[in-house]
């Protein structure tokens, strides 16, 4: 199976054998292998390799993608992703997403047993996020930040987290203010909510995120 | 070089990294954390997510029946100071996580959080809570504490080696891979919480990467004393084949249900109740099988839990595992297909590197101890990277916990450590202890490329073959000249210095680490003449079985340059007790035998009482 890798020098085509036990390989298997055998230096980052940890982010075909659980066929393309800054070959620096809610939201408490245990049911769906920035992908909002940081503008990530502290059955109603006064500060009114990327793990971002946090902020 | 000062030095942010930074900044000190991967991407967040919290689901539970759960099951090997604190701090954990937010379910009469009615492998009561979204609930309340304000942290920082200065630990060396540089870090307190070594067996493991033993190799460096390295964990039930899911965990012993047995590639049966077995016990039957030429072709056999499919107790059965991890079963949907998902046919498994029981020998506050037994002043472990809490079996569910509450210990610690304020080190000191920690990378310096990968990957074959899951005395010297060879090719190793994200160099820091850890698990794993723990010595076990009882601490040589290992005496609970425990473990063997032997229909009453009541619960109050 031949593939192209994008690293920093340039493209570099590579011969994945694929293993005859079994043909239903993802793109880390290619990477593994690359790395093993002409690109000993390769740079990627991976951590489970079972669709968990949310750091093996690339670009396949130019579409954000987890490197450990998404199958690669006959003249695919690895590439970094385009929407972070590029440290070297795969890898991209993450850090300046999270920075930019550090220290800027409450940590909501979990204070005692719940009256009706579905109260949660909106956070447990937000928790499912593994952080895997997909989201970040044709962000027109993010697109508007310097690239190398600080990020002035959020993203559905980051609005995932600021939404997870106002569904919180335990969050007070400060808490809810001041996480609301960051999605305002990083740009929630003037999201379009008809352009919100994908999620890489099936979190309805628009319904879930992006419209009830813009209908919470022209409420209050 | 970039120097960066602060009170409190965590390396990892995972659960006990997370604790030990937000209790040691909330307590005044001024705190960075350093992580090789992105915040809060631990093993931690890859986890199932479920925790043990004493007394969370039985009013009989206690401290003491916790307590002597770990010791009996990890062979009455653990450090019994080690596991008193672990029980009576696994309640105090929990409400740790609960401050920062975590998911939890917690029950509207006892204000408990709600535990999995059926005690995992080894547990004599349920006493372990589960999450909706697994690890990834304790992910984002880990999150959460690292990303309060409170504290400063660096991710993609490699740290590398401990500073020392008149005994004390003055800070560390760290590889900056995001700025392509080297930097200081100066502190008088620093944290290890970034155990675990699995991957020296990769693809054999199911955890992150980033399992390269640091925390031990970069302790035993600055003098710290391992214990207990030879007792790695392999989880019994993980896939063999396709090797795109190889090495990941696909259940517990618990997940096997009643009537779940194991098999060796002829389909005969080679172990059966084993819901109720420890881990270890799970992977020893294994290892036999294998050893004796029963296996399959993949060096596995398989968990048949087809029989649990059967009658109105099935359904039940498959709701429940459903339910309560449905992460296993999407690993086995992937790689086994959707019949073995749906428990219509037999898992190939084989046993892969799951955890580390042995590590940095600590104090119960979490203060790393020297060869003396004396504390090292400002150095403190905590989580997967102390050791000696397990014994020679971890029991399910407890490493979260012991994440939590040691993080906290140790965070505690170093905070009051630091308080009274601790005199910076003179410039003079801090170039001596800079240019001995760059000693080595100045050496490899050079234009001429040289990848150390294929070191890497010699040491994780090797390593598999001889301090695997199955050991002899004859293997284990073999992986031991192995990697004697291989020290010498990574001391021969060439590679340039510069560039932003220097994998080789990367490579080289983590190699260094491993080839330590591989050191150390050897050497420990040839002075324990006898098969004890999670993996088997397969040769001359009647010979074997008379060597005395004790732990096997390791340490670092300066002078000889290798890992020299003595053994550590251990206090035995009283016989009356460990006679107890084992009356207690046939008893609850011979009545799920009894079940497994009940004629149809009373079995199938009988479990799907079992089965029900460990689903109604969670309907009932949803």
């Amino acid at each position: 199976m031949k593939i192209t890798i994008k690293r920093s020098g340039g493209e570099e085509h590579f011969e994945f054998q694929v293993p005859t036990a079994d043909t239903r390989v993802v793109a880390l298997d290619a990477l593994l292998q690359a790395a093993d055998t002409t690109m000993p230096d390769l740079a990627y980052r991976y951590g489970c390799r079972n669709g968990l940890c949310g750091v093996c982010t690339v670009n396949i075909n130019g579409r954000p993608r987890l490197a450990c659980r998404t199958r690669i066929k006959e003249g695919d393309e690895i590439a970094p992703m385009t929407v972070l800054p590029l440290l070297q070959d795969l890898v991209v620096r993450r850090d300046e997403v999270n920075r930019q809610l550090n220290g800027r939201l409450p940590t909501v408490a979990v204070t005692g047993p719940l009256a009706d245990k579905r109260q949660l049911d909106a956070v447990h769906s937000l928790n499912r996020c593994i952080e895997c920035y997909a989201c970040l992908h044709k962000c027109a909002s993010h697109a508007k930040n310097p690239p190398a940081g600080p990020y002035r503008y959020g993203n559905p990530y980051s609005f995932l987290r600021i939404q997870k502290v106002c569904v919180s059955p335990y969050a007070s109603a400060a808490q809810k203010q001041q996480a609301l006064a960051l999605a305002r500060e990083l740009g929630i009114d003037d999201y379009d909510a008809n352009q919100v990327p994908a999620c890489g793990v099936g979190i309805n971002l628009k319904t879930e995120v992006i419209q009830p946090l813009q209908a919470l902020s022209q409420s209050s | 070089m970039k120097q960066l000062r602060y009170d409190v030095l965590v390396v990892g942010s995972g659960a006990s990294g997370a604790a030990a930074a937000e209790t040691a900044a909330r307590l005044g000190a001024r705190v960075l954390v350093l992580s090789k991967d992105p915040i809060a991407c631990s093993d931690t967040k890859i986890s199932e997510g479920i925790m043990t919290v004493c007394g969370s689901a039985s009013a009989s539970d206690s401290e003491q029946a916790l307590a002597q759960n770990m010791r009996m099951q990890g062979d009455d090997l653990a450090e019994p100071a080690l596991v008193k604190a672990f029980a009576q701090d696994s309640r105090g954990s929990y409400n740790w996580l609960l401050k920062q937010g975590i998911a939890a379910n917690l029950n509207s009469a006892t204000g408990r959080p709600e535990a999995l009615s059926l005690a995992l492998g080894g547990h004599s009561h349920p006493r372990s809570v589960d999450h909706h979204n697994g690890g990834l609930d304790f992910a984002h309340a880990c999150w959460n504490a690292l990303n309060s304000g409170t504290l400063d942290y660096l991710e993609d920082a490699w740290f590398i080696d401990l500073y020392r200065h008149d005994e004390r630990v003055i800070g560390g060396l760290v590889y900056l891979a995001a700025e392509g540089c080297f930097a200081s870090v100066l502190a008088p307190a620093v944290v290890l919480a970034c155990g675990g070594v699995s991957t020296l067996y990769f693809p054999n493991t199911d955890t992150m990467k980033g399992n390269t033993g640091d925390a031990y190799a970069i302790a035993a460096r600055a003098g710290a004393q391992l214990i207990d390295m030879e007792q790695v964990q392999f989880i019994p039930f993980a896939i063999a084949q396709p090797s795109t899911y190889q090495g990941l965990i696909v259940g517990e012993p618990a997940v096997a249900g009643a009537l779940g047995v194991l098999r060796d590639a002829h389909g005969v049966v080679i172990q059966s109740e084993l819901a109720g077995r420890t881990r270890a016990a799970c992977s020893a039957a294994i290892i036999k099988a294998v050893a004796q030429g029963r296996g399959t072709a993949n060096g596995g056999c398989y968990l048949d839990l087809t029989e649990n499919r059967q009658g109105k107790a099935g359904e039940r059965y498959v709701a429940l595992i459903q339910e309560k991890v449905p992460g296993l079963l999407k690993t086995v949907k992937g790689a086994l297909g959707p019949a073995a998902a749906k428990f219509a046919e037999p898992w190939e498994v084989r046993p892969s590197a799951h955890y580390l029981m042995g590590g940095i020998r600590t104090s119960p506050e979490g203060e790393a101890l020297d060869t003396r037994g004396q504390v090292i002043p400002g150095l403190l472990a905590a989580g997967q990277a102390m050791g000696g809490l397990h014994g020679s079996n971890r029991l399910g569910s407890t490493s979260l916990a012991e994440g939590v509450i040691y993080g906290q210990r140790a965070g505690e610690r170093a905070a009051a450590y630091v308080r009274g304020g601790i005199a910076s080190p003179s410039a003079e000191t801090l170039q001596a202890c800079e240019s001995r920690a760059l000693a080595a990378f100045e050496r490899a310096a050079s234009a001429d490329g040289q990848a150390v990968l294929p070191i890497i990957r010699a040491l994780q074959k090797s390593a598999w073959q001889g301090l695997g899951p199955g050991r002899t005395e004859a293997g284990i010297e073999a992986t031991l000249a192995e990697i004697g060879s291989l020290e010498a090719r990574l001391a021969g190793a060439r590679f340039a210095l510069g560039g932003l994200w220097n994998q080789a160099l990367i490579d080289f820091i983590e190699c260094r680490n491993l080839l330590l850890c591989a050191q150390a698990i050897g050497r420990s794993a040839l002075h324990r003449k006898r098969s004890l723990g999670a993996h088997v010595r397969l040769d001359k076990p009647a010979l074997l079985r008379r060597e005395t009882h004790g732990s096997v601490g390791s340490c670092w040589s300066t002078e000889q340059a290798r890992i020299v290992v003595n053994d550590l005496p251990r206090t035995r609970s009283p016989l009356a007790q460990r006679l107890r425990v084992h009356l207690q473990a046939g008893l609850r063997l011979g009545a799920a035998k009894l079940i497994r032997r009940l004629p149809f229909s009373w079995r199938d009453r009988v479990l799907f009482a079992v089965y029900d009541k460990a689903l109604g619960k969670e309907e009932a109050t949803s």
